[in-house]
């Protein structure tokens, strides 16, 4: 069978398989992401309510670190351009999926992968430089909570990478299985929210005055 | 043995089950019913431990002034028993409960995430093994159930117990969130036809609305616990003052899941005693929105009210009186469900077993519980019973009084079912009044000492403080409660080896765990049930009584309702296919484990535990990647 | 049967035109976040705080709603999954708000 039409077989497949036999018609596995996407928006509320209780507390203090004395915009605006952009290859990449376009698919997703990791390589390259500038989990209230809300973030994100990358050898390896569009479909949602995470830390941590 | 459905011609075809035998079986199953008794067996194993760190404590407590126990162990004993009790005996015993039946109540055939299923179960133990080996490697956790900081903090709490605490409660809350989202997906996406929302079983109902509280409720106390975490091993100081952070920040993170976490406890065995009340009433249950969506209702105030476990902290009047107003509000639909419980009693034939004993001891245990809790909401009065024995009182007939006796009611009246014999009721009433009586002598005292000022979680107390007679008399109920728990235990030995077979349906009940033998077989259903109903067993064992108090049905027989329904569909001839067992989800919990090992050393020990995080995450890589294999190979095509 | 598609898919010529307006409003919120083009921090001043703040936020929930709604193809979609993310989002919310008015009131007893 040629690529293309392996991939179209599933497509065909994967549109009656999902939701068949369910009481809502609802894929059921969706439908269990949807609700851990739901958990985890509490996780980084909480997160994020922690940042900004500490926020003034941390501006009165002696030893406070300012964020927009000790986070640069610029180069983050490019990791979260970098980040939105991984969502456009990741939705491409599904929609090629869908359209039994196997290669495009594969390079999509592939995109979206690498474009995470350069995300991950620029935090990792923006802690460095951070903690060289005086700003650690332990040298004041902002370090504190900013490390741990980015390294939350970063955490998932690396999750989100890996998972992609799973998903990728997964349908490679069983490229007939009629699981793989919502499997593709599952591991995109996950990293768009990701994504969304970003979106809002970047404006409250990064921007916010 | 009722059927729902005739069967029409041939039943579908089997596939043969590929369960391994013996020790293998139960460490691959992913059947629910299975890891259903996983469940009970080893919450059961974990309540009883944590009722000897209960009796150790009252014969500290016998006298005063006593050195039984040591100030350190004793704290240790409060700790471990609370969190032992709420984390690993009250909560998987209501997940055990959940997962045996409410698939077979809603007519499916296993829980929507099997795998996930097996997970759950498997990160539990390992995440309640991790727990107790803190006793071992130099302390358990020593800082209260809820471990309130600084007291918590590396300062006042040195030895690793705390973070013990932190990871194995983790990984529990994993598998509490992985189960929660496999029963949110359960009961809305499979549910046989014909059972909408209207005709779910009230445990059912309940175990979902629990599940939401889970998995919005939870969050909060694991970004509280890393940070708690990062304070005691990484430099921060989200709770240290002298750092900047606030103590009170803790609290609220804590209690903003600890109070939704009271009725994830309750609410179960709420859902229970609205099954077993109306079976042995031979009536359906009285209100049965009211009961639903009192729950509901409840769930959600759940989330408001917080801070009443903080009134003595200075929030100010303005906080305390709107957490006071939610908190006098949630008596009400709790009172709601109080009065239909009452009223489905009221009038029926009733069937005096001991499911309905422990049923009707829950409702009246639960309103002394809720009273105190009533006035518990009260700011100035709390400013004086808060940490004090009348909070240990109001707890433990809420808790004890309520969820265990729910749960009792649930293992007599499910036990037939789930081991096809027949616990023995005379011994069942024997325990029932000896746990009743005992209960009272050892917690109703507590309002009283508590009222007079003893403090809760002192190791012991001042002779000539008029507490003597009081502790004394607790103790000796305490040993009395542990007998009868021992009665138990004779009555389940004793029947699994000589008990009366069980029947199907030995209760006359509505719900369709009832249509299948018992034990049920691995697939539960030849045939996917459909429902027409709120009770499809009485529908189809008493065809000409009217199918009451549905709206749109009332006075209608069972035989017009099902042509009014239009749900014919019935599932084809199709294989039923079982997922198959797999050594997957232990690995990956496993891997999970050796990791939190390494997070929980890495504040200290740096290097060893890095390796050993990676091997964690190798572990579980190894697994996730058979899971993925596995998962494949039981696609139906295979 | 069961529905098998969730709603019509976007295509992807919407899929890159949502790319360019995030990409486009990301650019504006950050020369609006400049110190010295609406806020400057060197001369603190509330109005210009405030108006700073509105004008991040609500761009902040465009970008977020343009991911969910057609990334995460929540528009179109099941309101179940709706419910599941926009639920748990409004409590997050809620425990924003109190305990920002919380922990701005560090009274004692008395408020």
């Amino acid at each position: 069978m040629s690529e293309h039409a392996a991939v179209a077989h599933t497509a065909h497949e994967a549109g009656h398989v999902a939701g068949h036999g369910t009481s809502t018609g609802l894929d059921s596995r969706k439908m269990g992401l949807w609700a851990f996407i739901g958990s985890e928006v509490l996780i980084f509320g909480s997160l994020i309510v922690t940042y900004f209780i500490y926020k003034p507390i941390n501006a009165a203090r002696p030893d406070a670190q300012l964020p927009h004395e000790e986070l640069g915009i610029m180069f983050t605006s490019l990791l979260a351009a970098i980040l939105l952009a991984s969502s456009v290859t990741m939705v491409m990449s599904l929609a090629a999926a869908r359209n039994g376009d196997k290669r495009m698919f594969q390079i999509w997703h592939l995109a979206t992968i690498g474009l995470g990791l350069c995300f991950l390589g620029g935090q990792v390259y923006e802690f460095y430089e951070l903690s060289h500038h005086g700003l650690t989990l332990s040298s004041s209230l902002l370090g504190m909570t900013f490390y741990t809300l980015t390294g939350f973030h970063g955490t998932h994100v690396a999750i989100g990478a890996t998972w992609l990358f799973a998903v990728f050898l997964k349908v490679r390896a069983y490229p007939d299985s009629p699981e793989n569009l919502m499997d593709i479909e599952l591991s995109g949602l996950y990293w768009h929210f990701v994504d969304l995470v970003w979106v809002a830390v970047f404006t409250l941590i990064y921007l916010l005055p | 043995m009722a059927t729902l459905e005739r069967q029409v011609g041939h039943t579908p075809t089997l596939v043969p089950s590929k369960e391994l035998p013996g020790w293998l079986g139960w460490l691959t199953t992913v059947d629910h019913k299975k890891i259903g008794i996983m469940y009970i067996v080893s919450a059961f194993f974990f309540f009883l431990i944590g009722g000897i760190e209960a009796l150790l404590m009252r014969v500290q407590l016998g006298v005063p002034e006593n050195t039984f126990l040591s100030p350190d162990v004793y704290n240790q004993m409060f700790t471990m028993h609370a969190t032992t009790m709420v984390f690993l005996a009250i909560m998987p015993l209501n997940v055990g409960f959940g997962n045996y039946v409410v698939p077979l109540m809603i007519g499916a055939r296993d829980m929507a995430f099997p795998r996930l299923n097996a997970l759950s179960i498997w990160l539990f133990i390992f995440g309640g093994l991790m727990l107790y080996l803190s006793f071992i490697v130099g302390g358990a956790p020593a800082a209260g159930w809820f471990a309130y900081a600084p007291l918590s903090t590396k300062v006042f709490s040195p030895t690793n117990g705390m973070d013990y605490w932190v990871v194995g409660l983790t990984i529990t809350g994993v598998a509490s969130i992985a189960g929660a989202i496999n029963f949110i997906v359960t009961i809305i996406n499979m549910r046989a036809p014909g059972m909408t929302f209207n005709r779910l079983p009230l445990f059912a109902w309940m175990t979902l609305i629990v599940s939401f509280l889970l998995i919005f409720a939870f969050p909060s106390l694991t970004v509280a616990q890393v940070q708690l975490l990062f304070d005691r091993n990484f430099g921060t100081g989200f709770f240290l003052p002298e750092r900047g952070g606030d103590p009170l920040l803790w609290q609220h993170l804590f209690w903003f899941f600890g109070h939704p976490e009271v009725y994830i406890l309750i609410l179960p065995a709420m859902g229970i005693v609205s099954e077993v009340l109306p079976t042995f009433s031979r009536k359906p249950i009285f209100g049965y929105a009211f009961v639903a969506y009192s729950g509901v209702a409840i769930g959600f105030l759940g989330f408001t009210v917080w801070a009443h476990h903080m009134f003595a902290v200075g929030l100010g009047p303005l906080a305390n009186a709107i957490f006071s107003a939610g908190s006098f509000l949630i008596g009400v639909p709790t009172g709601v469900k109080i009065f239909n419980w009452i009223a489905t009693i009221y009038g029926g034939s009733i069937n005096l077993k001991s499911p309905f004993y422990f049923a009707a001891g829950f409702v009246a245990m639960f309103v002394i519980g809720g009273i105190s809790g009533i006035t518990l909401a009260s700011p100035p009065l709390d400013l004086q019973q808060t940490d004090s024995y009348y909070v240990v009182a109001h707890i433990h007939y809420v808790l004890f009084g309520g969820a265990i006796f729910g749960l009792f009611a649930g293992a007599y009246y499910w036990f037939p079912k789930i081991t096809g014999r027949m616990l023995n009721d005379r011994l069942g009433k024997i325990h029932f009044w000896l746990m009743l009586i005992s209960m009272n002598v050892t917690f109703f005292p507590m309002h009283i000492l508590g009222t007079e000022g003893m403090p809760r979680r002192y190791y012991t107390y001042e002779a000539g403080m008029g507490w003597e007679v009081w502790n004394l008399l607790e103790t000796i109920g305490a040993f009395a409660m542990a007998f009868s728990i021992l009665i138990f235990i004779f009555n389940v030995v004793s029947s699994l080896k000589h008990g009366e077979r069980a029947e199907a349906d030995p209760w006359d009940g509505a719900t369709l765990e009832w249509a299948v033998s018992s034990p049920p077989p691995a697939h539960n259903f030849d045939r996917t049930p459909v429902v027409h109903s709120r009770r499809p067993l009485w529908d189809t064992k008493y065809p000409d009584l009217e199918v009451a108090h549905e709206a749109g049905s009332h006075g209608m027989k069972r035989s017009e309702a099902v042509k009014q329904d239009q749900v014919h569909h019935v599932e084809g001839d199709e294989a039923i296919h079982l997922p198959s067992p797999t050594f997957a989800p232990i690995i990956v919990s496993f891997g999970v484990t050796v990791l939190g090992f390494g997070l929980l050393y890495l504040g200290t020990s740096g290097g060893m535990t890095a390796i050993a995080m990676v091997v964690g995450l190798v572990i579980m890589g190894y697994g996730i990647v058979r899971w993925v294999r596995d998962a494949h190979a039981d696609l139906p095509q295979h | 049967m069961a529905a098998t598609h969730d709603g019509a898919h976007s295509s992807t010529r919407t899929y890159w035109t949502v790319g360019v307006i995030l990409a486009i409003v990301t650019a504006i919120e950050v020369v609006a976040a400049l110190p010295g083009v609406i806020y400057d921090p060197a001369q603190p001043d509330p109005t210009s705080q405030v108006i700073v703040l509105i004008a991040l936020l609500i761009m902040m929930l465009i970008k977020g709603a343009l991911v969910a709604m057609f990334f995460m193809h929540l528009k179109g979609d099941s309101r179940i999954f709706l419910l599941l993310f926009l639920v748990p989002l409004l409590m997050a919310t809620s425990m924003f708000f109190a305990l920002q008015v919380i922990f701005a009131n560090h009274g004692g007893i008395a408020g």
